[in-house]
């Protein structure tokens, strides 16, 4: 029985496509924003995620992992696994800004796994007439037979309960405030740099089925993340009820280094280190992409005169609207992921899995802001998708995001 | 001004990203599942040369073959075999511990690593030949092994496991195999309703309509058909019957045929009982429970002057839920040919060729050609080899260019770790291939005949591999080639077919010789037709189409009873009887000699490249290797690393440039 092939897909592909906890964000939308020198904001949010299936090589939707081919020794084609596996992870991410100055923020966040369940529903394509058993191998024929070979069938895995993930820093520079036609002409730019401590947790290697929670996991962004940005505000024409923004972003991804798995939970698929060597490093492949950004304001709301704005309606008035509508698409490619054991054999059955491609996602948030009113707080809800717009070797993750925010000042 | 100033750091950052997505566009590349190696030198220098280069590669091919497939495969032929031979038994007998859990016992209790696979019942196996066969290795073989143990950082003991499983698999696969067939139902006869009083002598010996003409008991699987000129209204009437042996791991089940497995091939469409009543009829046997008639009849009958073909199949009442999944004893699928009225041709000459069957794939195959056969009557040998991919082995497939500091250099084309091939020349032009032929002439059987119940399945004599390492290191010549194979101890059954650069050429049928009676372990056959011993009893040749050729598949042609003999309860027969290639390989040896005799006088590389990719000729699931030898130019065409072997390019090599004793990888 061939089984690292099981095995290793199983195990890489089920790193869902996540989004939305890794940049921090901020009070406002569009790219470019900071927040005023001296304010806090504390982001807590909750983020389900569903991935049911995978775009290929060919841009078309099918199974999260390639269909297996089983064999008979010496006896032709046993039958077909299609592992159509379903995973679902469920994040908090805590995050914290701080405006040092006015265009100068600083940001971390904390991601904290809940759970990660992933549900191999394999399913079977019977293959060759085994002149034996006087048919062909069913499903359960096949099962029967993997596990007189000391292979048992994956089952269902739930993991990752109130695991951490790796924590984000970062800091965005509005340097566009230091160029006075910027401010006159309603364009802002801004750079965002994030990178990552280290404190996630790789998936349990001797698992078929399994996931971890670092940032490679979570495919949300890299361990060093640059973002260039753009926005209009278009201030006298519409009230300031649109902004436009563009982002460019590069995430580069840090080469992991894996224990290889020994088998001895699953003999058969992931005895792997008699042959690939007792580690094997994981090269990521980065992400480069851009977003374009539109943020509505249908209801700007009243300015209410509080202690927030120290009892001043003008400086109510500055603060974000009480209803914001964006919508993002981003177009993210991303590289080659390569592997690097001792077995260059393995290496491409895993790299075949991972290779160039690149997402199409759309995100609509719906944030209500409630600082004009007097209180310190922001609600929002955010649906981004992958499985929309089609893309190529890339997850069709779906995720649902609904979050709070609190900005606080205290000199 | 200032507003150009900040596009111009936006234009900088943005360069910046732009150079970073050039980085990062590479895509992976399938690494070459066919490599080629040069190796030069004593036998350890060209080993650790090996083994440097292929370590990787040979821990992949062991690890995924034998400790991920094989090893825990064979491990679940533990309980059938145990029930035999009772040295293998897991379970103590009334108190008395096994030699395998004694053995087991030990092992565990000073294994460290990997001790599921090392401490199990395949790997005694493999174990105790490997150690037995290395008597017969010589040692330069030996050295080379250590070299490549030594190179690749891995135990001698992996190494010579490596290279000696294939002979202790066969044999092993073989004992297996027909134990579980013994305890299958047979096919004990074969009634042809109405060709007793249709006035034709069927049978060909010269008689119409004799008594017992028509009755084919007891069932005799022939390589032609079995009756000519049958009447196209004939009924089948087939005779099965299940015995239970009171051993083995279906005592206590209820004998007999089970009506609703019976499945019957009839040319091209599939018969099933009971889906198929009233073509298909099944009666009990009165006096006999144990026995069942089946009787066949296609709608509208059999098609005039025409050749058909009958596959038929049943399995028992048992339910085997060891090993899983959970099934009856099938009997092997029995083929039987016949000509109906007006086909005109006696049935000697009607080979037993069948139809293309899904559920069976073409063997190894060779063949070689010479004079009035080649296009330019050079000598030629091609083949096909095909036995266990297991979606693994072609991607460790390794062309070994040998340039020995003593004998002759040769290339052989072989795997990541073995020193050994299934094919090869040498730079005097002599060209060797072989198939495997299953036969019961085994070491493993000589055991059992030896010891009965407490037989040990150890394997021993030459492996197959060195055979061909000694032919192309060493000899000159199909002469010098067929001297050897005369005098070799074999470890199994094996077809092997010689060719060299002077023309001549020879297959030679080799097993164990295990009863050590007045026969050879070596059956040769020539190409001439004018020798007797080249032809079979009808006088036909056994092995060429015309006289400048010979072909070889996966069955005996010339030693047709390997083994015969009775030992208990155990009627120990001749392949033909028992082995699931007997069909196929007749088939393909049929079509292999049509194909040859089509290009008569055309052959040469491509021709021969030709007949290997006939669909007919090709296993498309465990295709291993192909090539096309040709022996006056040193030149080799191959094709591996691909799955079936011929469906990738093959590749041409000038033997004249490998062999130069400098340069190359």
């Amino acid at each position: 029985m061939t089984g690292t092939r099981l095995s290793s897909n199983l195990l890489l592909a089920v790193l869902a496509s996540l989004a939305v906890i890794g940049t921090p964000t901020w009070a406002r939308a569009g790219f470019t924003e900071a927040l005023p020198s001296g304010t806090f904001l504390l982001d807590i949010n909750y983020n389900y995620s569903w991935l049911d299936s995978a775009y290929d090589n060919r841009g078309k939707k099918g199974p999260l992992l390639a269909p297996i081919e089983r064999y008979e020794p010496g006896g032709g084609r046993q039958g077909m696994l299609i592992p159509d596996a379903s995973v679902r992870y469920q994040i908090m991410a805590f995050q914290l800004q701080y405006g040092i100055l006015d265009n100068l923020s600083l940001g971390i966040g904390i991601p904290l796994v809940v759970r990660t369940e992933i549900t191999p529903r394999l399913k079977w394509i019977a293959g060759d007439y085994q002149p034996q058993l006087g048919r062909p191998y069913s499903e359960e024929d096949f099962w029967q037979w993997a596990a007189s070979m000391g292979q048992p069938k994956p089952g269902k895995w739930a993991g990752n309960k109130g695991v951490l993930g790796d924590i984000i820093i970062g800091a965005r520079l509005r340097w566009s405030d230091w160029i006075a036609a910027f401010g006159k002409s309603g364009f802002s730019g801004a750079l965002t740099i994030a990178g990552v401590l280290p404190t996630g947790k790789h998936s349990d290697r001797e698992e078929i089925v399994s996931a971890g929670s670092t940032m490679w996991d979570l495919q949300t962004q890299g361990d060093l993340s640059f973002h260039l940005g753009f926005d209009k505000v278009f201030k006298k024409e519409l009230d300031e009820r649109l902004t436009l923004g563009i982002d460019v972003f590069y995430e580069w991804f840090l080469e992991q280094r894996y224990e290889s798995p020994l088998g001895t939970r699953n003999p058969l698929l992931m005895n792997l280190r008699p042959y690939i060597g007792s580690s094997f490093l994981i090269d990521p492949g980065d992400f480069i992409g851009a977003s374009i950004q539109a943020d509505f304001v249908p209801y700007k709301g009243p300015a209410r005169a509080s202690w927030i704005s120290k009892r001043s309606v003008d400086r109510a008035a500055g603060f974000p609207p009480l209803l914001t509508v964006s919508l993002r698409y981003s177009f993210v490619y991303v590289g080659q992921t390569n592997f690097h054991s001792q077995s260059d054999l393995w290496d491409y059955t895993q790299e075949d899995r991972w290779r160039p491609g690149y997402k199409n996602a759309l995100s609509v948030t719906v944030l209500f802001s409630f600082l004009r009113l007097g209180a310190p707080l922001q609600v929002y809800a955010t649906y981004r998708t992958l499985s929309l717009i089609p893309g190529k070797n890339a997850r069709a993750t779906d995720v649902m995001t609904a979050g709070i925010r609190i900005p606080a000042k205290f000199w | 001004m200032k507003i150009w100033r900040g596009t111009g750091i936006a234009a900088i950052l943005t360069a910046c990203f732009a150079l970073l997505m050039v980085c990062s566009c590479d895509q992976t590349v399938q690494p070459q599942y066919s490599q080629v190696l040069t190796l030069r030198g004593s036998p350890y220098e060209r080993g650790l040369q090996h083994g440097k280069a292929l370590s990787g590669r040979i821990r992949s091919l062991y690890s995924t073959l034998m400790t991920n497939s094989l090893m825990p495969y064979l491990n679940r032929e533990q309980t059938d075999v145990a029930s035999v031979l009772v040295r293998y038994s897991a379970v103590s007998k009334e108190g008395k511990e096994s030699y395998f859990q004694t053995w087991q016992k030990d092992c565990q209790s000073t294994c460290t690593l990997n001790c599921t696979e090392k401490c199990g019942f395949s790997y005694l196996i493999m174990l105790e030949s490997a150690i037995n066969l290395k008597r017969f290795i010589p040692q330069p073989y030996l050295d080379e092994m250590q070299g490549i143990a030594d190179g690749a950082d891995l135990p001698f003991e992996k190494i010579l496991i490596l290279n000696t499983f294939f002979d202790t698999l066969l044999s092993f696969r073989s004992i297996t195999y027909y134990i579980r067939q013994v305890q299958a139902p047979t096919l004990e006869g074969i009634h042809f309703e109405g060709v007793e009083t249709d006035g034709q002598d069927n049978d060909g010996d010269g008689q119409t309509d004799e008594a017992g003409e028509s009755d084919l008991t007891p069932f005799e699987p022939m390589p032609h058909a079995t009756l000519a000129e049958v009447p196209t209204n004939a009924r089948l009437v087939f005779l099965l019957h299940d015995i239970k042996l009171g051993i083995g791991t279906d005592k206590g089940d209820e004998p007999g045929v089970d009506p609703n497995t019976v499945r019957i091939r009839h040319n091209d469409t599939q018969y099933s009982y009971p889906l198929d009543k009233g073509t298909i009829e099944i009666q009990a046997v009165d006096e006999d429970p144990e026995a069942l008639r089946v009787i066949f009849a296609p709608p509208g009958g059999f098609e005039p002057a025409a050749v058909s073909s009958i596959v038929v199949q049943a399995g028992d009442f048992n339910k085997i839920v060891n090993p899983p999944p959970e099934h009856a004893r099938f009997m092997r699928d029995e083929r039987v040919v016949f000509s109906t009225v007006g086909y005109g041709i006696p049935r000697e000459q009607i080979p037993n060729e069948g139809l293309r069957d899904p559920n069976t794939q073409p063997p190894s195959i060779a063949f070689a050609a010479r004079g009035s056969a080649t296009a330019d009557g050079q000598p030629l040998l091609a083949h096909h080899y095909a036995l266990l991919d297991s979606n693994t082995s072609h991607k460790h497939a390794v062309t070994f260019v040998h340039v020995p500091d003593q004998g002759f250099p040769f290339v052989t084309l072989g795997y990541a770790g073995l020193i050994w091939g299934f094919s090869g020349m040498n730079a005097e032009g002599l060209a060797w291939s072989f198939t495997n032929s299953d036969t019961l002439n085994n070491p493993m059987v000589k055991s059992f005949v030896d010891d009965l119940f407490d037989a040990s399945l150890i394997s021993s004599g030459v492996p197959i591999g060195i055979i061909g390492r000694d032919l192309m290191q060493n000899r000159q010549n199909v002469g010098e080639a067929v001297d050897i194979l005369r005098q070799v101890r074999a470890t199994f059954g094996w077809n092997v077919l010689v060719a060299d650069a002077q023309g001549e050429q020879a297959a030679v049928e080799l097993d164990s010789n295990i009863k050590q009676v007045d026969r050879s372990g070596a059956f040769v056959i020539g190409p001439d037709t004018t020798d007797a011993g080249n032809l079979d009893a009808s006088g036909n040749p056994l092995a060429s189409v015309n006289g400048d050729d010979l072909r070889i598949a996966s069955h005996y042609v010339k030693n047709l009873n390997d083994l015969q003999t009775q030992v208990m309860i155990f009627d120990l027969r001749p392949q033909r009887y028992w082995t699931s290639f007997y069909y196929r390989s007749l088939r393909a040896h049929s079509i292999l000699g049509g194909q040859i005799l089509e290009k008569y006088g055309k052959l040469g590389a491509a021709g021969a490249i030709e007949v290997l990719r006939d669909p007919d000729l090709v296993d498309s699931r465990d295709s291993m290797m192909a090539a096309v030898y040709l022996p006056k130019s040193l030149q080799l065409q191959y094709a591996m690393g691909q799955v079936p072997a011929t469906s990738g390019d093959f590749v041409t090599m000038d033997l004249v440039e490998a062999f130069k004793t400098t340069g190359g990888e």
